[in-house]
């Protein structure tokens, strides 16, 4: 092992560290590792309650949630992807960050504060309000577990194989470790401990890029134009213009409904909005969510750019075909190896506070709308929720490292795709119609659920990502990558045409005083 | 944006160029926007939803 190597631009060869087991790295994760248990343990004492188990008894402030919405936004996945996106295609990967953050404020709007008003734990209870219980409860539990199950297994196996490139660490280990650690944080700390690891993982990962951006910048006197002059001489002025990134506009449309409705429709970004006091933290967590997550993707932006005039294009590409390691490679170029440590950690540590959100809304969703209002028919005393969700949480990590043992070595990029797709096509249009629209019927909702999700997942068996890229078949059945576009429109449909055909009186006559909680928040839950 | 690409490499100074400052610009734009219904909403929308709550109460 050596730690004094430096990248020469070899593509073939790469003279990186990365890969072999940093010490710097090791130590700064243990520290993240130590603290994060030392809260979760100052967590758990004041953690008894349902309301303190799912919703850290609603104590959250504003500005806390916004950190945390912002944590769980900006995954290890769009630190590397994004910063490699752009090193490889230049001024293109800027739009795809655009396209992320435009329509977040906007859709978080329209369901945050209704959200914050209508529900109790889960999303479910807002779809759920007017309607009939069961048949609502198992439906969106079906769709929120199978959008959980798919983004796990991405993240599991996503974190084996980072932090085998990254620590050297075995495939298996790194999946175990994950799966103990992330389950003690949720089984004992509950929501409290699991937005507190997500604020520090934010913290961490905006000052770790924040630090890398000012170490790039000082190469080029602080000066972002002479980064920009040194690209330009180096790769052409097509690489800082829009270029040929959108070859298909119905694969990018589709592409950008999931990624933006399909945030609307995640359950462990939605229980966020149950972590705050009232619909005006809510609403303040939005705005400090989107701060945040814009100064991130301008950051990221700089990053791609400086890694392609540092590090070389050949260089990154050699390492990774996608450019994932472009942000490693910089980090590693500016500040050395022990710069690089804090960096991999970070995003170890990021994949940690995103499966740990999971799972809880896994946990949650188990527990709250399928034992307490499917099994027990809503007559259930806290303890015996709470012991379920406990039970939920330890069987959710479990399956979350046995899934992650089983897809080693699989290509699993297309389940996030998968899981965004579900949540834009099953859960969202249910969540939206039931909060806007006064003839939407119980039948309505389970058929909107089930078409959108079934649908999600038969297109993108037969779609290329599947079809052609796993199981080498040569033309896809389906040609778009992301279903979305065709399966979120299906359910709408479907849920439209289903509650016109048979009206279900009770549940109009129930829409005033919803839309009474909805919008003035009258007998919301405190 | 992807109609006019010749016009948004226009460069402004001499290596900063119209689509980075439209890109970086946007992201800004649709922070302060959301900081503006956030202070509109908190501030005057609630007070309103109040009075209308005091009325039915």
């Amino acid at each position: 092992m050596s730690f004094n190597l430096f990248l020469q631009v070899n593509p073939e060869v790469s003279t990186s560290t990365l890969g072999t087991a940093n010490p710097v790295s090791i130590a700064i994760f243990f520290v993240f590792v130590a603290v994060t248990l030392y809260i979760t343990y100052w967590a758990a004492k004041k953690t008894n309650t349902g309301s303190e188990f799912y919703a850290a008894g609603r104590n959250i402030s504003g500005f806390q949630n916004g950190l945390a919405l912002a944590g769980d936004y900006m995954s290890a996945a769009s630190f590397l992807g994004i910063a490699g996106m752009v090193a490889t295609k230049g001024y293109d990967g800027l739009i795809y960050s655009i396209g992320f953050l435009v329509g977040w404020p906007l859709i978080m709007f329209l369901v945050a504060e209704p959200l914050r008003n209508l529900g109790k734990y889960t999303f479910a209870d807002v779809v759920a309000f007017r309607l009939k219980q069961r048949p609502i409860r198992i439906a969106a539990a079906a769709g929120s577990l199978m959008t959980i199950a798919f983004y796990l297994i991405a993240q599991m196996v996503g974190a084996g194989s980072l932090i085998k490139t990254l620590f050297g660490l075995d495939y298996e280990i790194a999946v175990v470790v994950v799966g103990i650690v992330m389950t003690s944080y949720v089984l004992f700390g509950g929501m409290l401990a699991t937005t507190w690891v997500q604020i520090i993982k934010a913290v961490l990962l905006l000052s770790g890029a924040s630090i890398l951006v000012l170490l790039a910048l000082a190469k080029f006197n602080f000066s972002p134009a002479e980064l920009f002059l040194s690209v330009k001489s180096q790769y052409g002025e097509d690489m800082l213009a829009p270029g040929g990134f959108i070859t298909n506009p119905f694969d990018a449309l589709s592409l950008g409904l999931a990624l933006m409705l399909g945030t609307a429709g995640l359950p462990h970004i939605l229980m966020r909005f149950y972590t705050v006091p009232d619909d005006k933290a809510a609403r303040k967590s939005v705005f400090v969510a989107t701060g945040f997550i814009g100064y991130f993707y301008i950051l990221t932006f700089f990053i791609g750019f400086a890694a392609l005039a540092l590090v070389g294009k050949d260089a990154i590409v050699g390492l990774d075909k996608g450019g994932n390691m472009a942000a490693l490679l910089l980090a590693e170029n500016t500040g050395g190896s022990a710069f690089l440590g804090f960096i991999a950690s970070v995003a170890f540590a990021t994949i940690l506070a995103v499966v740990a959100g999971l799972t809880l809304s896994g946990a949650s969703t188990i527990s709250h709308d399928l034992y307490v209002h499917v099994v027990k028919h809503g007559v259930s005393d806290e303890k015996g929720e709470i012991n379920v969700a406990k039970r939920a949480t330890i069987f959710l990590g479990v399956l979350a490292v046995a899934l992650g043992l089983m897809f080693k070595g699989q290509n699993v990029a297309f389940m996030v795709g998968l899981a965004f797709s579900i949540a834009a096509s099953a859960n969202f249009p249910a969540l939206l119609m039931s909060i806007i629209w006064k003839g939407f019927t119980t039948k309505g909702a389970v058929w909107c659920m089930v078409t959108g999700a079934s649908l999600a997942l038969l297109l993108i068996v037969i779609s290329p990502t599947v079809w052609v890229d796993i199981f080498g078949n040569t033309e896809a059945i389906f040609p778009l990558k992301n279903p979305t576009i065709v399966s979120m429109t299906a359910a709408f449909l479907v849920g439209i045409l289903v509650s016109i055909i048979q009206p279900e009186k009770e549940s109009a006559d129930l829409f005033e005083s919803e839309k009474l909680r909805t919008y003035l928040g009258h007998g919301s839950e405190k | 944006m992807a109609y006019d690409k010749e016009a948004l490499k226009m460069p402004i100074g001499e290596s900063i160029n119209l689509a980075i400052v439209v890109g970086l610009g946007i992201i800004l734009f649709s922070w302060l926007i959301t900081g503006a219904y956030v202070y509109w909403a908190n501030n005057y929308y609630d007070k309103a939803v109040n009075e209308i709550k005091k009325e039915i109460i």
